[in-house]
């Protein structure tokens, strides 16, 4: 160290050659490899510029200008004008724009956020949606931005359920009671149609209906269902391994049966569909029969079902349809993770998970309070959900009851007072952040370190290429910035992308190695614009290269709080 | 529900009458709980109320109506005839899609 420029230094831990460049001294770390055999456990400083021999590594140590403006050049993207409000004088300027970590740092007040908003719109317009911008400060936005929940999550699929029974929904809502042959129509038929001896004799009046038709075809459509199983597995089965692995004679007893099976069921479902036709027709050919006649005689018609059939049907379907329904929403709740957040250091990493479930009282009353604000569909309250499930299952154990018509009454009224016309309406969707699986909130400190791992990770995942950080030291402890925003910066800058960061804190000036850094001084309206870096050790003035300034100095100065704290520190650490 | 050589037989009978109360001829389903019609009305919820009481029986047990003209022939009595017949026609038809308990 007789020249008082270089430092050869062998440390047992990589980390020392932080603490060294961190105090202003240049370092370069040795190691010496002790056990060849395990090579690849050795750590190893990282060198910031690769140099191929011994000489440039001298140099590089000198701080030789030349080199290092060989060295740093592959990284220099461009220089770039740096508007702001055209009233101020300060503006426009140009500084350089390198492919790493770019830092400003300085005065309060010097219009460092200024530079970074121009640079925003600078490349906004040059690469479109390729910029990535984070402002400080906005964390509690950020989380319930997160934690909102979107149209897109009261979708069913969310539920894995695929009928949204709407048409359930529609038919209870539109419900009507089948109004009944009445007693009177009998008495009509009774006390004026006996004198016709003609219309006596015709025996096809007493003949009963089969009121065997069911318009909703459902047994017809559950054989149809199994036939095109069966039908359906035959086609498949043949493409299956274990199928194949079978010899010829049971390959062909298979199909045979599978045959057999696919024709029987073709066979079943078409008689019912004729046993379900003929009775339409006949009972249909029935009441026309007996109408004409009655017309033909003025006599009046004879009723041929008191509608008992019809009533209960109706009932039915009623009850189907709220059990339908209910089923359908007792399944269970689905619960995944969204996305990963982030991590907190050593506490662990936080995901954002997802809970899908329908309405019920004891799942919404488990909720926070904060939850419950949130779970329900916008246009949703919880007493109408509530109310319209009450009613679904008093139709389900009621519908014999006579009551059922004010029971519906209120029915539609509940689902109609929302607008509810399907199952979409009654999702719960609950969003929150759990670290290694437990719920976890997250302090106001923390949502701002997961609020920029949160933004740097998607725009890594979409490869975006410029990343404009604005004071994202603020609210965050050391542990933090030296375990998670360091470290997410390096790597931006190994992958050659801009990164361009306002920061007070000197982990993050100085430890991500910038190869550029901007100084911004600002004294009595007088604005000043240095550039250079940490390897030269020179801040340049941008309209006066020969006001030169030590990027050593103003770093102790501006990240360090002055060189008598970084001295005392150093001092009370020693 | 008894199945024998393919007919169905109902569990129980239950017995209909006529009764004149006043003016008004009822028609009475006689359950442990009986179940009126007044056949001198024309209101439609009445008949609807008692449809929805005998599908309440049905869901108890299946059962066939058996109308006792008691010695009756009159426009009341032929009328309550039909009807019935036509009633258990339409009971019977519904009989497997009962849900039960």
């Amino acid at each position: 160290m007789k020249d008082g420029r270089r430092l050869f230094l062998e440390p047992s831990n990589p980390n020392s050659v932080d603490v060294f460049h961190k105090h202003g001294y240049r370092a370069i770390f040795g190691s010496d490899v002790i056990d060849w055999a395990n090579y690849e456990k050795s750590q190893f400083g990282e060198l910031r510029f690769y140099v191929d021999n011994f000489t440039k590594l001298i140099k590089l140590v000198q701080q030789d200008k030349l080199l290092l403006k060989d060295l740093l050049n592959p990284y220099f993207s461009e220089t770039v004008k740096v508007f702001g409000d055209s009233s101020a004088s300060k503006y426009p300027f140009n500084i350089p724009i390198y492919h790493d970590v770019n830092v400003i740092f300085g005065d309060k007040g010097s219009g460092k956020s200024e530079i970074l908003k121009s640079l925003k719109e600078f490349y906004s317009r040059k690469l479109g949606d390729q910029v990535v911008y984070f402002e400080a400060g906005k964390e509690d936005e950020w989380f319930n931005e997160q934690t909102k929940n979107t149209d897109a999550d009261y979708l069913l699929k969310n539920v894995n359920v695929t009928d949204d029974c709407s048409s359930e929904i529609k038919w209870i809502k539109t419900y009507k009671e089948i109004t009944p042959t009445n007693l009177s129509d009998y008495k009509m038929y009774f006390s004026k149609s006996t004198n016709n001896k003609a219309f006596e004799r015709m025996l096809i009046k007493d003949t009963p209906l089969t009121n065997a038709y069911d318009p909703k075809l459902k047994k017809y459509k559950q054989l149809m269902d199994e036939y095109n199983i069966i039908s359906n597995f035959n086609n498949t089965v043949k493409t299956f391994e274990s199928f194949n692995s079978l010899d010829d004679t049971e390959k062909n007893a298979l199909s045979s049966i599978i045959n057999k099976m696919t024709l029987n069921a073709f066979q079943l479902s078409s008689d019912e569909w004729i046993v379900q036709k003929t009775s339409y027709l006949f009972d249909d050919m029935i009441e026309h029969v007996i109408e004409f006649a009655s017309e033909d005689i003025s006599s009046p018609v004879m009723p041929t079902s008191t509608k008992f059939v019809e009533f209960f049907r109706n009932r039915l379907t009623l009850r189907e349809n709220a059990i339908k329904l209910l089923d359908t929403m007792n399944s269970n709740k689905i619960e995944k993770v969204s996305k990963y957040i982030g991590s907190l250091s050593s506490k662990g990493s936080l995901s954002l998970w997802c809970t899908y479930r329908f309405f019920s009282q004891d799942f919404y009353d488990s909720l926070r309070d904060y939850e419950k604000k949130k779970c329900l569909k916008r246009t949703m309250t919880m007493t109408n959900l509530k109310s319209c499930l009450d009613d679904l299952k008093k139709i389900k154990d009621k519908f014999s009851e006579s009551s059922i018509g004010d029971l519906l009454e209120n029915t539609k009224t509940d689902f109609n007072e929302k607008s509810i016309s399907s199952l979409n309406d009654f999702l719960l969707v609950v969003k929150n952040l759990r670290l290694d699986g437990n719920n976890y909130e997250p302090s106001k400190g923390e949502k701002s370190i997961l609020a920029l791992q949160c933004k740097i990770n998607e725009g890594s995942a979409s490869k975006k290429s410029v990343y404009l950080i604005d004071e994202p030291d603020l609210s965050l402890g050391n542990t933090y910035i030296n375990d998670i925003i360091v470290p997410m910066f390096r790597s931006l800058g190994k992958q050659k992308k801009i990164i361009v960061i306002t920061t007070h804190d000197g982990n993050i000036a100085i430890r991500t190695r910038p190869l550029n850094s901007i100084l911004k001084l600002t004294n009595n309206n007088v604005y000043k614009t240095y550039t250079g870096n940490m390897f030269t050790d020179e801040l340049i003035n941008i309209d006066d290269n020969k006001d030169i300034l030590s990027w050593k100095i103003e770093s102790i100065k501006y990240l360090e709080g002055g060189k008598d704290a970084f001295d005392e520190r150093s001092v009370v650490y020693e | 529900m008894l199945l024998m050589k393919g007919a169905l037989f109902m569990s129980r009978e239950v017995k209909v009458i006529i009764n004149k109360s006043g003016d008004k001829e009822i028609l009475e389903f006689q359950f442990s709980t009986p179940i009126r019609i007044e056949m001198t009305s024309n209101d439609p919820k009445m008949i609807q109320n008692a449809f929805a009481a005998i599908l309440r029986e049905l869901l108890i047990d299946d059962f066939s109506l058996k109308f006792d003209k008691e010695g009756r022939s009159d426009l009341f009595a032929n009328v309550a005839e039909k009807y019935i017949q036509h009633l258990n026609s339409e009971i019977s038809t519904i009989l497997p899609d009962i849900p039960k308990k």
